[in-house]
């Protein structure tokens, strides 16, 4: 008993002393992954009788790397870009498929657990030489003492602008001119439209005349008028309208240092946003809630604000409901995933080449919608989608919605974005709220209170 | 005649060793530096640049205790400010979870533990009360929120009795969400509280009640006559810890009702910690900012403890008579 007692005591030490070493099992094992690999890359790399001539160029614009070159790592927050680069870039380059390693996080895109991991990543064996960006954290990142331009992977801004829309360019290059984010997808946006509704109410339901009768807001709330005295809603939610009025600013957020709410768009946004909460045009279920997308399915609502990426099976379950596009009262965009590129990035001329694929290779990016139904950021490549008469969705009614996203891809402006965009559109959020219940009476006021919680929460900028 | 005696007192050292290094490490190194950080400017300013942490002296202080009034054309109002409206809502909904949470706990309490009621099942009891403290926060958070959304469960059936309004919305109305998150809380630990109140009650000597009992004493009168006086330290335990972990509040708050991290609406569930981290861990972080609003927490929940501690404390009893040898 005496020798089991001692056993237990020395094991529970034992315990609590492993619980304060544990932390360092990831990276443990990950050296010896690493090691693995490095030694199945050499051996592969040995093999291939890959053309030793590093002169070699794709489509005449980006260097071809060696098939022997060092080993980068590529990190995004879900497997989303992994199966991009594997059907698009492994399926090229057998050769390269080996040096390219993809770390999936799996953490949310869109707060700041991703930041935080990729600065992380940054210090530790395998440094993220590309990584993935959310539209909403992008800009910050490009601020980041780790992130060098992409010219210093080939990628020129002249050679990236020849096709891809120019919001993107814009978005993209930060003040000093230098491209420092590039994107694979383009994400205009469009509103998509109950087909069974349309014609019961509005008696038709091709796209030109859904679009004439919402072709700007005082048309969109004449037809909320006849939804609801048909017993429909026209939205979902009050904050339906966000994203289309958040693309329309005339200034950007923050002038100077300043807060500058005289943006063309605060007023409106909280006034449309009281109007349908006011009318009861909505069924008052918040963006992304469950009963939001519950909506989206039974056949009570009339039209959601999407864009490009809502059309994968996650985000528009439209069981048994079917839907059509039209671009709305304004035109907008919404999100997107940008390419940013370590500054330490072992191997750039493949990390070049692995961008170069999915941003402006026309071959990758007309195939990028045609297998995987991402809008690519490539007009040279739409225009041909739209020639061949490719992309016809199901979801859609079997209609082509190509169209009508390659016009609006060109009409985004991006211009007026800055980096304290996402703390002050959620400011933004929660007064625009208490505008809609009435605890804040009147526009000024609610103006004030915005002045008020961002003052409060942001002491980045000041607020007058 | 040696006397060979091993020294054991010293191995004493060593298992109490991990205690004092965690604790340092942890908890002491953290709460100084916090201090520090108060009184340093360390953030993130508008040309995306980091500022050398420099003695910023009491800015940070100011930052939470002042702010512009917009509504007056810019005039500096103490006190009304977001993150002191933060401490306001937190409070609001610890009183709304402690209040019933304690009354109910020790009206649990003396039931179980009444010598003349001898309750049946009294351990099958106690378990299911004590269950949804066992439940994970999240969970209850986004149970909660999908039983009282606006198509929820429980809110149409309140609407089909006619209990509350045709259009009302619990997660559009301050009171209404305030009030589930209290009720949250309270229905989490109204059980732990009543289990440590009955541990205070089984430690009174039973020959007290007896005595009562002779004299004529019934249950009311023992229980507020004998229980509560003695129950003081326990009771004085129990308001404390509730203080500080109702002030500290964070798992149900920030995941019910919640966008993007700030409480609806208009930040009535927004509690002190999730402005902190608001502050703290957003893309332009305000370290200075956010170490002060901590401090001003900690200070408040040290005067409120201390609040306690004096109405719970001893009291020599007074004197009536003069002594007469």
């Amino acid at each position: 008993m005496k020798k089991f007692k001692k056993a237990m005591a020395l094991s529970l030490a034992l315990a609590m002393g492993l619980s304060l070493v544990a932390c360092g099992d990831d990276k443990k094992d990950d050296k010896d992954t690493t090691e693995a690999e490095k030694d199945t890359t050499e051996t592969a790399g040995d093999d291939t009788t890959a053309p030793d001539d590093g002169a070699e160029m794709i489509n005449g614009e980006i260097k071809m790397p060696s098939a022997d070159g060092e080993k980068i790592y590529v990190y995004s927050w879900n497997d989303e870009l992994g199966n991009r680069i594997d059907t698009h870039f492994r399926s090229r380059y057998p050769e390269l498929s080996d040096l390219v390693v993809y770390e999936n996080l799996n953490v949310s895109g869109t707060t700041d657990e991703y930041p935080a991991k990729i600065a992380g990543a940054v210090d530790s064996d395998k440094y993220p030489s590309i990584f993935a960006a959310d539209e909403s954290l992008a800009l910050n990142f490009m601020e980041q003492n780790y992130v060098a331009p992409l010219s210093e992977a080939g990628i020129t801004a002249e050679m990236y602008a020849e096709s891809a829309y120019a919001y993107t360019v814009d978005y993209g290059t930060n003040d000093a001119g230098e491209l420092m984010a590039a994107t694979w997808q383009a994400t205009p946006g469009i509103l998509c439209y109950n087909v069974a509704i349309a014609e019961e109410v509005l008696g038709t339901k091709d796209e030109a005349e859904v679009q004439a009768m919402l072709s700007d807001w005082d048309g969109f709330f004449e037809v909320a008028q006849k939804m609801k005295d048909a017993g429909y809603y026209m939205v979902s939610g009050p904050d339906e309208v966000k994203y289309p009025l958040l693309a329309q600013k005339t200034s950007p957020w923050v002038v100077d240092g300043k807060l500058n709410v005289d943006n063309g768009m605060t007023k409106d946004m909280l006034e449309l946003s009281k109007k349908i909460y006011d009318e009861g045009y909505s069924a008052n279920a918040a963006q992304w809630s469950s009963e939001w997308t519950a909506n989206m399915s039974n056949g009570t609502v009339f039209c959601f604000f999407g864009t490009t990426w809502y059309m994968s099976d996650t985000v528009f379950v439209t069981e048994d409901v079917l839907y059509r596009g039209c671009t709305g009262p304004t035109g907008y965009y919404w999100g997107g995933s940008y390419f940013l590129l370590g500054k330490d990035c072992p191997n750039k001329e493949l990390a070049g080449l692995v961008i170069y694929t999915l941003t402006c290779d026309e071959e990758a990016m007309y195939d990028l919608y045609a297998i995987d139904g991402d809008f690519p950021n490539n007009s040279i490549a739409v225009e041909k989608l739209i020639a061949d008469g490719v992309g016809a969705i199901e979801k859609l009614d079997g209609t082509n919605p190509c169209a009508a996203f390659h016009e609006g891809a060109q009409k985004i402006d991006l211009s007026n974005s800055t980096a304290f965009d996402s703390q002050i559109n959620n400011c933004l959020s929660t007064v625009s709220g208490m505008y809609n219940t009435g605890e804040l009476s009147s526009v000024e006021d609610a103006i004030a209170e915005l002045k008020a919680q961002v003052a409060g929460s942001l002491t980045a900028i000041t607020v007058e | 005649m040696k006397k060979k005696t091993v020294e054991y007192g010293k191995y004493g050292y060593i298992f109490i060793a991990p205690f004092f290094i965690v604790f340092l490490l942890f908890q002491l190194y953290p709460l100084i530096y916090t201090f520090y950080l108060s009184f340093v400017e360390y953030r993130v300013d508008s040309t995306y640049e980091w500022t050398e942490p420099h003695f910023y002296g009491f800015k940070n202080y100011l930052q939470v205790l002042t702010a512009k009034d917009f509504r007056n054309g810019g005039a500096i109002v103490w006190f009304d400010t977001i993150p002191m409206n933060s401490i306001k809502q937190t409070v609001i909904i610890w009183v709304i979870n402690f209040i019933p949470q304690i009354l109910l706990a020790l009206l649990l309490a003396a039931w179980f533990t009444d010598t003349v009621v001898k309750l049946k099942g009294q351990g099958a009891f106690k378990v299911m009360m004590f269950l949804p403290n066992i439940i994970t926060a999240s969970s209850i958070a986004i149970l909660f929120y999908n039983l009282f959304g606006n198509n929820g469960p429980i809110t149409l059936f309140f609407k089909k009795l006619h209990v509350i309004k045709q259009d009302y919305s619990y997660l559009d109305d301050r009171f209404g969400t305030v009030a589930l998150i209290g009720f949250m809380q309270f229905w989490m630990w109204y059980g732990n509280t009543m289990i440590v109140l009955i541990a205070g009650i089984l430690g009174i000597n039973p020959s007290l009640y007896e005595a009562a009992m002779v004299d004529g004493a019934n249950g009311k009168q023992q229980f507020f006559s004998i229980t509560l006086p003695l129950l003081k330290p326990i009771i004085q335990f129990t308001l404390v810890t509730s203080a500080i972990g109702g002030l500290q509040m964070y798992d149900i708050p920030s995941l019910f009702n919640v966008n993007n991290g700030q409480g609806l609406p208009g930040r009535a569930s927004h509690t002190v910690t999730m402005m902190i981290r608001e502050i703290a861990f957003q893309q332009q972080p305000d370290y200075g900012y956010a170490a002060a609003l901590s401090v001003i927490l900690f200070l408040f929940t040290l005067v409120i403890s201390l609040v306690f501690f004096a109405a719970t404390r001893d009291r020599e009893p007074k004197q009536k008579h003069a002594v007469i040898r």
